[in-house]
């Protein structure tokens, strides 16, 4: 009997360095918190992962960098002892050299900003960007920052939020992974409702740029403020202080057919990444005199895949001897699927050109922005799917390939004459021990339209019970470990005996 | 090469316990029809009652690594001795042709 229970205790010491992986992937903050009702369509669902390295699990902040390497020092230039600086930490609490950002000042509320990677700073593993953004939590009466890590960003993205897409984003935080309210609903209202107004005042002749956030005015004048200058091209450049969406703007006004094309200020385009190939586009006539605008159109693509650097602005114009002609102003874009532009079913949004002589128009694309965030829910939705099923998964230990002891079960059939059943039921029992768990839906007798359903436990058992159900499955495991190993020690031992040539036989 | 002899060997064992049962279920879904019904209901009844084996382990809390021992276990309990016994049988005949 002593000998069991000093067996027990050895077996699960030995199980425990088995589940270690396990347990430590909860206790190093692998994901702290679910959002089980997440909705598709509501934005953002996600889940915190800070647990980017297995020994790393949290964000430090921290007022000194003394303590940083001198190596990492020097690269970092002008010490200063009391920079703020956030790093990855150790699961202690102690801090790495894995600095994500320095600040020499206290992060101002709702402002983002990249990693400077002249720091040569390391992030956390599978991202290649990261921001930031220091929150108020009203419910803690504190600040938190919040650190957001993807493996792709737009170039012009630079909002906190523009930037959560890519097929490893993750959000994480310095306030032990509690969101505040305020924040799930900054995040879940703000990138549907918010716009980008380009706006003219055509008594004064001047332009000016909105953004709002919600109903509410965060920029003024985000993209400048100027005189019209008449026949000129105005749109939101693109610059840092330029929210995400500013660029989806563009207003084009004229005045008369008489100034086309030399009316048109080159100069003033914006868009800094095609200012050439617009520029040239228009110095090679594409406008020539006397033609007249008929239709400007902006072209999105259905594919939800697709990211358009710019909008595709397709103008369709008339010459006084010519039929109608199409010309595509921006034609720059990127795919997500390595695919040109030119695959995809593209979406026409036409915009009337009345005939006055100034004419304007404000632009916001609205279906743009739906299929951005469309893509950015799916992608995070996927990511929760795929963290949440492997969290799950080592909870429950459903992740684990049986595969190899599994199929060899496989080969036995049952016929249907039902007597091979019987004798190979043991067998069938077998291999279906590690089936994973699917919810058994019973109907009730008499009632067609009722059933109820029982739940698969173990996932109940680890919200409910937490540390208790560990200690339940590391004795479970010791007890079994005991005696399959006392079962496997008898097996090894009847090989000994030379008169001893029967084959094992499972019991029905 | 192993995996193969093995499946082999299974393979074979099941063909041959279904042929051995062969001529009983000629007789029993020939003659007695209502009897082959009875033993299919009890077959599909204990089929139903296998599936449902993954969420009574679930419901059970084991864990997937006693699971895999479990799996383990009657693994080697098939395979040990019928590995071992032709090795011990091919020694008895060595031995005997030595004397």
């Amino acid at each position: 009997m002593k000998k069991k229970i000093l067996f027990s205790f050895i077996f699960i010491f030995i199980s425990l360095f088995f589940t270690t992986n396990v347990k430590a992937y909860r206790v190093s903050g692998g994901i702290s918190q679910y959002l089980p009702t997440y909705n598709p369509n509501s934005y953002p669902g996600y889940l915190l992962a800070p647990d980017f390295y297995d020994s790393v699990r949290d964000i430090l902040f921290d007022k000194k960098y003394s303590e940083l390497s001198s190596s990492l020092q020097s690269s970092i230039g002008s010490a200063n002892e009391y920079k703020y600086m956030f790093a990855l930490a150790n699961n202690d609490g102690s801090r790495t050299n894995r600095v994500i950002v320095i600040f020499t000042t206290v992060i101002p509320t709702f402002t983002y900003d990249s990693v400077n990677n002249s720091y040569s700073m390391t992030l956390p593993a599978g991202s290649k960007y990261a921001r930031w953004q220091r929150i108020y939590d009203s419910s803690l009466n504190r600040y938190d920052y919040y650190f957001m890590f993807t493996d792709e960003v737009s170039t012009y993205t630079p909002d906190f939020y523009s930037s959560l897409y890519g097929s490893n984003a993750y959000i994480t935080n310095t306030n032990n992974f509690d969101l505040p309210s305020d924040f799930l609903n900054y995040f879940s209202n703000v990138p549907v409702n918010h716009k980008v107004y380009l706006t003219f005042n055509y008594e004064t002749y001047k332009y000016y740029n909105y953004f709002y956030l919600d109903n509410t005015l965060v920029y003024t004048n985000a993209c400048g403020e100027g005189d019209l200058t008449v026949g000129r091209f105005y749109s939101c450049p693109f610059n840092s202080d330029t929210p995400i969406e500013a660029n989806k703007v563009v207003s084009i006004m004229r005045l008369s057919q008489s100034y086309m094309p030399n009316g048109w200020d080159y100069n003033n385009l914006g868009w800094s990444d095609t200012t050439d190939k617009y520029y040239n586009s228009m110095i090679g006539g594409i406008f020539p005199q006397n033609s007249k605008i008929e239709e400007i159109s902006f072209i999105s693509s259905s594919d939800s895949s697709v990211l358009l650097t710019s909008n595709i602005l397709d103008v369709q114009y008339t010459d006084i001897n010519s039929p109608t002609y199409h010309f595509n102003l921006f034609s720059s874009a990127i795919s997500w699927n390595d695919t040109t532009l030119s695959n995809y079913d593209l979406i026409k949004t036409t915009i009337s050109f009345p005939t006055t002589d100034i004419t304007s128009f404000d632009v916001w694309e609205e279906g743009f922005n739906k299929l951005s965030d469309n893509y950015i829910a799916d992608n995070i939705s996927t990511t929760n799917n795929a963290i949440q099923e492997q969290i799950l998964g080592n909870l429950n230990g459903n992740t684990v390939s049986t595969d190899n002891y599994f199929n060899f079960f496989n080969n036995f059939q049952v016929n249907n004459h039902s007597l091979s059943g019987f004798i190979t039921l043991p067998l069938q029992t077998i291999s279906h021990l590690s089936d994973t768990c699917s919810v058994i839906s019973v109907p009730f007798p008499m009632m067609p339209n009722f059933s109820f359903s029982l739940p698969c436990m173990s996932a109940i058992y680890s919200q409910y019970l937490g540390n208790f159900f560990t200690m339940y499955q590391l004795i479970i495991n010791g007890i079994i470990s005991y005696y399959v190993g006392i079962g496997l020690f008898k097996i090894v031992k009847n090989t000994h005996d030379p008169k001893n040539d029967s084959i094992e036989v499972v019991d029905l | 090469m192993i995996n193969s002899l093995i499946g082999g060997v299974f393979n074979l064992v099941t063909s041959l316990v279904s042929l051995i049962l062969a001529p009983l279920d000629l007789v029993i879904s020939s003659f007695l029809p209502d009897l082959s019904n009875a033993l299919v209901y009890i077959q599909q009844f204990l089929a139903l009652c296998v599936q449902f084996v993954g969420w009574v382990v679930d419901a059970l809390g084991i864990p997937s690594f006693a699971i895999n021992l479990i799996i383990l276990y009657f693994t080697a309990k098939i395979m040990i001795p019928l590995t071992v016994y032709p090795i011990k049988l091919a020694i008895k005949w060595f031995n005997s042709l030595k004397t």
